[in-house]
Order: structure tokens, then sequence, then C-alpha cells
């Protein structure tokens, strides 16, 4: 079990989180470097966020990388989930995008990780990915040919970043806080649940 | 029959079956961990034997059977609580059936879920073991706040307890503050903030 590089599953299994969230914090970042507002449309965050996101240092990167408040989860689960349901589901287009070379990887290796970790252990993957377990196992039943389709021509419906919880986390870095305390904070708010989620479940 | 079963029936030519591997890979996980004999017993339900074995060859040094927490240590340790609120919640997420609550798999994923939001913790698994029961005889409870969302333990015990914890759960107390500015957030603020719906 991973013996032969010198990681057991689980050392491995991090690794490979973080260094998912890790790099779409950074493209995020070298995207908002060049054009904010084109980032903006882009990735569907506001550019109060980019403005921020942008002058990130890399060791602020690393620490919100760990979290999963702060992580990049596929953002509209209905659609997604009815993409997956049905082959004929023709989800609304809301505007055409050309993917660049480093989200596209990006994209591919995100989905295609998700997919192998759930193939693993559904329950681990959607507490790490902060994902539904249904979605999960949908994504399991998908064949590959599928995502890669998801994944070539994704809409920004799909898109893989959860905008709502990473702006507070931003801010605490932008007011160059401690990274102590940003990180008791952060590992705090893990446990949190929306109040509006709790009161539709 | 499962492994343990087969085990505790002291069954000698029994065949190897698919489950065995996963129950086995759990149990040298939680050995890894650090966590005492008698918990990973209470978790796999493998025969003490075996487990003190794979302690020898593992770890090398075996702990004693005492129990490590208390109650009043929990009390006093703000961080202690903090990351046992974490493992507790990632547990009670973890479990895809209320029965067994002891169980290895939950733990172990619980276990791996700390390691990945905090690497540096520090914190030994046997406490995390201690929350868990605790949790189990009803002495802890995780609840959620009203006010942040956010989860914490709260001591239910009302028989021999210095100081009770009930009010305010302990990430809302907390203060930030911003050095360029004169009045500090409260954690409550700021996590109300991170749940905001857009």
């Amino acid at each position: 079990m991973g013996r032969g590089i010198g990681l057991n599953t689980s050392r491995r299994w991090i690794l490979d989180v973080h260094g998912l969230n890790r790099r779409g914090w950074s493209l995020l970042r070298d995207a908002a470097r060049l054009d904010v507002r084109l980032a903006a449309q882009q990735f569907g965050v506001s550019k109060r966020l980019l403005h921020r996101v942008a002058r990130l240092p890399n060791a602020s990167i690393r620490l919100l990388s760990a979290m999963p408040i702060a992580q990049f989860v596929p953002a509209d689960r209905a659609s997604l989930l009815a993409f997956l349901a049905d082959p004929d589901f023709q989800p609304p287009m809301i505007g055409q995008r050309d993917l660049r070379t480093g989200e596209h990887e990006f994209n591919l290796h995100y989905w295609h990780c998700m997919r192998a970790q759930a193939e693993q252990d559904v329950v681990l993957t959607g507490i790490q990915f902060h994902v539904a377990r249904s979605l999960l196992r949908r994504l399991i039943e998908t064949p590959i040919d599928r995502i890669d389709t998801l994944i070539l021509d994704l809409r920004p419906e799909f898109r893989v970043l959860d905008v709502q919880s990473i702006e507070v986390a931003a801010m605490l870095i932008e007011a160059e806080a401690n990274t102590e305390e940003v990180a008791h904070l952060l590992l705090c708010a893990s446990t949190a649940s929306p109040l509006d989620q709790e009161l539709q479940a | 029959m499962n492994l343990r079963e087969r085990m505790s029936k002291n069954i000698t030519r029994a065949g190897t079956k698919a489950g065995d591997h996963d129950l086995l890979a759990q149990t040298e996980e939680l050995v890894q961990s650090g966590l005492r004999a008698s918990a990973v017993v209470a978790l796999t339900g493998l025969p003490a034997h075996t487990v003190k074995l794979m302690i020898d060859r593992d770890v090398g040094i075996r702990r004693s059977g005492r129990q490590p927490g208390s109650i009043e240590r929990l009390q006093d340790d703000a961080s202690l609580r903090l990351h046992c609120s974490v493992f507790v919640h990632a547990y009670l997420q973890a479990r895809e059936r209320a029965q067994p609550f002891l169980d290895a798999r939950p733990f172990v994923r619980a276990w791996r879920t700390l390691a990945a939001r905090a690497p540096a913790h520090g914190v030994s698994a046997d406490l995390y073991f201690y929350a868990i029961q605790q949790v189990e005889l009803g002495h802890l409870a995780l609840e959620r706040c009203t006010v942040c969302g956010a989860h914490f333990l709260r001591i239910t015990l009302e028989k021999d307890v210095k100081r009770t914890l009930i009010g305010d759960c302990f990430m809302c107390s907390y203060r930030y503050r911003t050095p360029g500015r004169t009045a500090s957030w409260s954690g409550r603020e700021l996590l109300a903030q991170i749940n905001r719906q857009n």
C-alpha cells in the first residue's frame, strides 16, 4: 500500500487534496494578477475577492489549501447531478469561454483525482472534498469519457470553485493576521455548516 | 463470519476473506497512530494478543492501558477541546451506521481528516478515543452553535465537574484583533460572514 514510493495511503491522499487546492488557488491568483475583469468572468467570483487573492503570498495559499472551507468544489450540485445522471441532459449555456491550458489541466486533474479517491472510499472523499456522497456515487458510475466531456466543454455552472466561503479567509490573510490565529479560525470554521442549509434539510 | 469472529473462535485454518484486508489495514493505521492496545481492541475487535504483537512490531513500545484523558483536562485546555470537537465532528460524519458506535473505520477516517486539516496538532490518538468514549457515554455532546453554525463539545455531566462549560461556544467567544484597527472582531462575526450565502 504505497510502500513503493515511501508514503502510506493516507499520507499520499492528503498530499493529493492539498496539492489540488494549492494549484487551484495559485491559478486563481495568477488569473487575478493578469486581468481581474477577465478572471472574474472566468471563475465566477467577485472582483473584490480577486483583488485580495492577487496579493496573497505563497505561505498563505499553503495555509488555505489545508482547509475544506476554502476548497475548490463543484458549485452547482443540482445541474451537475442532472448532467451525470442523464446522458441527454443539455445544461443551459451561459456563455462561451476558452479555458487556458493550466486551468484545463487543473480541472482534468481535479475531477479524475476526486473520482479515483471516491472509488477507494466515498465517505472520506465526501468529507475531504466537501461534496455530497450522492454526487460522488454518481461520479463513480459515470464512464470516464463522459467526465472528459464535462471537463472539455466545462460550462461556467460546472466550475470547480466554491465562492461562498473563501471571502473571509482571504480577508484575514490580507489583514496580515498571525498565521496561528488564521489557522485556528480556519480549523474552527471547518466544523461549521451553513445555517441556510440546515434549515433546508 | 468476519475476521474478528473467526479469530475469537480460535479457528486455525480459516481462509482469507476480502474484508480481512480492510480490517488489518485499519488496525495497522490505528497502531501507527500511537493508540494504546486496549483502545485498538475496542475499535477493531481483534484479540489483544494480536494487537500487542502488531504494536511490538510497528511501534516498539507499548503504552499502559490507563485512561489518558479526563473531563478536567478537556475543560482546562481550549486547544485540546477544539481539536476534539473537530475530530468528533468528523467521526460522526464518517459513520455510515449508528451501531456499533466504536468502529475502526470512521475512527481512521476522522484521524486522516484531522491529519489533513491540522498536520501538527500534536494531540495523541488516545485523547481522541477518550472523547469518543465520553460522547458515547453521554458525558460529552457535540452541539451546533445556533449563531455561527460551528460545532463544539459541551460537557453534559452534572456531577463531579468543577466548572460547567454551558453557554457560549468557544469559537464564538474568540476575539480577533486586526493590527490597524481599534475594534476587534468576534469569531462569531467572522464565521457568520464565512457562512453567508452569496
